[in-house]
């Protein structure tokens, strides 16, 4: 049966509890670190809220799709450890469902390695776009706000990100192996 | 290797990636940036990455995405999902299985306000599904009508799914919204009448329940106007360009926070939650955005796609044909894959293909038009049997339910989704009509 996990059931249905103490650090941090990209998100709403307003008051606020975009890039990077943290990122698990509990930890554990490949990848990318903005001094058009401050976030955030990738990898091998006992599914929420 | 064949390569990749437990959005990342290498070069991919992630990411239009989620979710932790469920039990209850209706009647309305179908599944199975049991309804009629319920969320606008559809193809977001709501009370209207069929055919499925007086439903139907009004201030408003998309959903997910706050008594720790899972449900879908910004770049170089189309329009079949056949795709992979990443995994190849069929529609009307059929196959593959994501959430949901038995009350709601898009397929104006695209 597919995991109900694949897709955003997790948030609803209530993920299991954190075990390790690794576990528990690790999220403790990318939930701090999510915290601030949902502050984030509400001030993009109420930059939002402040342009409608005014503009039907005939004084539209210049420049704040610049503001609301750059807090909007905030959230989704701040999100990224604790989204994969979680375990949210869509997994397709209808053709490994067969498998034995273990050898679906091994490919997990691979995967991840390669997912944090890909992730230090996109990571050292953004590091360079953000020095090549910072030496151009690339700026907003309205606000002269400098490109590079929502790199440097996304940089931190991503910098987290690959962490997460890889103590998921070894938590899954740790699975593999025996060594720790697999997370329990979440509970019914009626009945 | 030809270019075609490095397109044709990357899909094969990808598709054999996910199946082996790859996140979706590592596989097309992959597939994309790979496919991308060998026809362009290293250099070229490189020197993209550098300010692609950013620009998707801290992207103004996109920003709709986070902003409906959290509409949705201040919602329900406003408590709007029992008002409405309420609120349409004061006037469906007593009818033939009036529960369920009342259900249907509930997640309609909190799809106008919620863009996910597994959130209003979620979100309506707390207040519905309990209340169902109580009374002895059948346990295949009330996980069935849950589960067909969910994906009022995605027809009903605002969708996240049209969202993405609408920036993929360049259309215009209220378009497709307004394009999606007659489709939408069709459903709901079909899903009634589903519920009553069953209960006539299926005796002692379930118990019936006192008429409510006028007085009853007036009380009822005055705890959720508020969701009506904010439905029709950021549909309406986003269609006839008082604001943008974005600005919209600002509004939208302002005026929930305030209803929920003042109504509905929602305090910072629920305010906490329903951050975190909005941007946690974020982070997921733009991953998912990133991998097929790329993965269509590297397919757009490879020119399989055009290529492919060429190849189709030369087989001489008909334009409907075609069709059908690229909506059972969807209706296939939907059995098993996330709504989003099937959308964006297939859009690619898809709409060059479908921009190639002669419908007599414009390239606005086609693309609006094949928008709202794709919403409606995706949301069947929620649903049906083996795989459905909303099957197995509603299932997770109501513990002792053998699975069979959701199955069994899902079949007929399936039933008239196949009739719908036969419906929408035959006359393309139950979509066009009322956005007046041309």
């Amino acid at each position: 049966m597919p995991d109900p996990r694949a897709g955003s059931a997790t948030a609803l249905t209530g993920a299991s509890p954190p075990s390790s103490p690794a576990r528990r650090f690790l999220t403790r941090v990318s939930e701090r670190v999510a915290l601030i990209g949902g502050i984030a998100l509400l001030g993009a709403m109420l930059t939002m809220i402040a342009t409608v307003v005014g503009a039907a008051f005939g004084k539209p606020l210049l420049g704040d799709s610049e503001i609301v975009e750059l807090l909007g890039g905030v959230t989704v990077f701040t999100f990224l450890p604790y989204c994969h943290l979680r375990g949210s990122n869509v997994i397709v698990d209808f053709f490994t469902q067969r498998l034995p509990a273990r050898a679906c930890d091994w490919l997990d554990a691979a995967m991840n390695l390669v997912f944090g490949g890909v992730a230090v990848v996109l990571a050292w990318r953004l590091i360079e776009g953000g020095i090549t903005a910072y030496e151009r001094d690339k700026r907003s058009m309205f606000l002269q706000l400098p490109d590079w401050w929502g790199y440097s976030i996304g940089a931190i955030a991503m910098l987290l990100w690959i962490v997460v990738c890889l103590f998921i990898a070894w938590e899954r091998l740790q699975q593999a192996r025996g060594r720790i006992e697999r997370r329990p599914p979440g509970t019914g929420a009626f009945g | 290797m030809s270019r075609f064949d490095i397109g044709l390569w990357m899909f094969v990749a990808a598709l054999v990636a996910i199946g082996l437990r790859m996140p979706v959005a590592v596989a097309m990342l992959l597939a994309g940036g790979v496919g991308y290498a060998a026809i362009n070069g290293v250099n070229p991919l490189l020197n993209t990455l550098k300010s692609l992630t950013f620009s998707k990411f801290a992207n103004y239009t996109l920003l709709v995405i986070p902003l409906f989620l959290l509409m949705g979710e201040f919602a329900t932790k406003g408590g709007m999902n029992s008002a409405l469920f309420r609120a349409a039990r004061a006037w469906f209850g007593h009818w033939r299985g009036g529960l369920a209706t009342a259900t249907i009647g509930g997640c309609a309305a909190f799809g106008a306000i919620c863009g996910s179908s597994l959130a209003t599944a979620a979100t309506m199975s707390q207040v519905a599904g309990p209340e169902m049991r109580k009374l002895g309804y059948s346990p295949a009629l009330y996980t069935g009508t849950l589960a067909a319920g969910g994906t009022l969320g995605i027809l009903i606008p605002p969708s996240v799914i049209l969202v993405i559809y609408a920036v993929f193809t360049e259309q215009s977001i209220g378009a497709l919204f307004i394009a999606a709501v007659i489709p939408g009370i069709i459903a709901m209207i079909q899903y009634m009448i589903v519920i009553n069929l069953y209960v006539r055919f299926v005796p002692g499925a379930a118990a019936r329940i006192e008429k409510a007086s006028w007085r009853e439903r007036v009380d009822a139907t005055k705890q959720v106007w508020p969701v009506l009004l904010v439905f029709g201030l950021v549909v309406l408003g986003i269609y006839r360009g008082w604001f943008s998309a974005t600005e919209g959903a600002g509004v939208g997910a302002f005026a929930t926070m305030v209803l929920a706050i003042w109504l509905g008594g929602m305090r910072w720790k629920d305010m906490r939650e329903s951050l975190l899972s909005t941007g946690e449900t974020t982070a997921m879908m733009f991953l998912i955005m990133l991998g097929a910004e790329l993965f269509s770049a590297g397919l757009a170089s490879s020119q399989m796609p055009t290529e492919l189309a060429r190849r189709v329009a030369e087989l001489d079949a008909s334009p409907v044909t075609i069709m059908l056949v690229i909506l059972a795709v969807y209706f296939f992979l939907g059995c098993f894959m996330e709504s989003l990443a099937m959308v964006l995994l297939t859009l690619p190849v898809f709409i060059p293909l479908v921009l190639a069929l002669d419908f007599g529609l414009t390239k606005d009307a086609l693309l609006v038009w094949f928008g709202i059929l794709v919403l409606i196959s995706v949301e069947v593959g929620m649903i049906s049997p083996p795989f459905g994501l909303n099957l197995f959430l509603i299932n997770a949901m109501a513990k002792d339910v053998p699975m069979r038995e959701t199955y069994k009350g899902v079949i007929g709601f399936c039933a008239m989704d196949a009739v719908r898009i036969a419906l929408i397929v035959l006359f393309p104006a139950l979509a066009l009509w009322l956005p007046g695209v041309r």
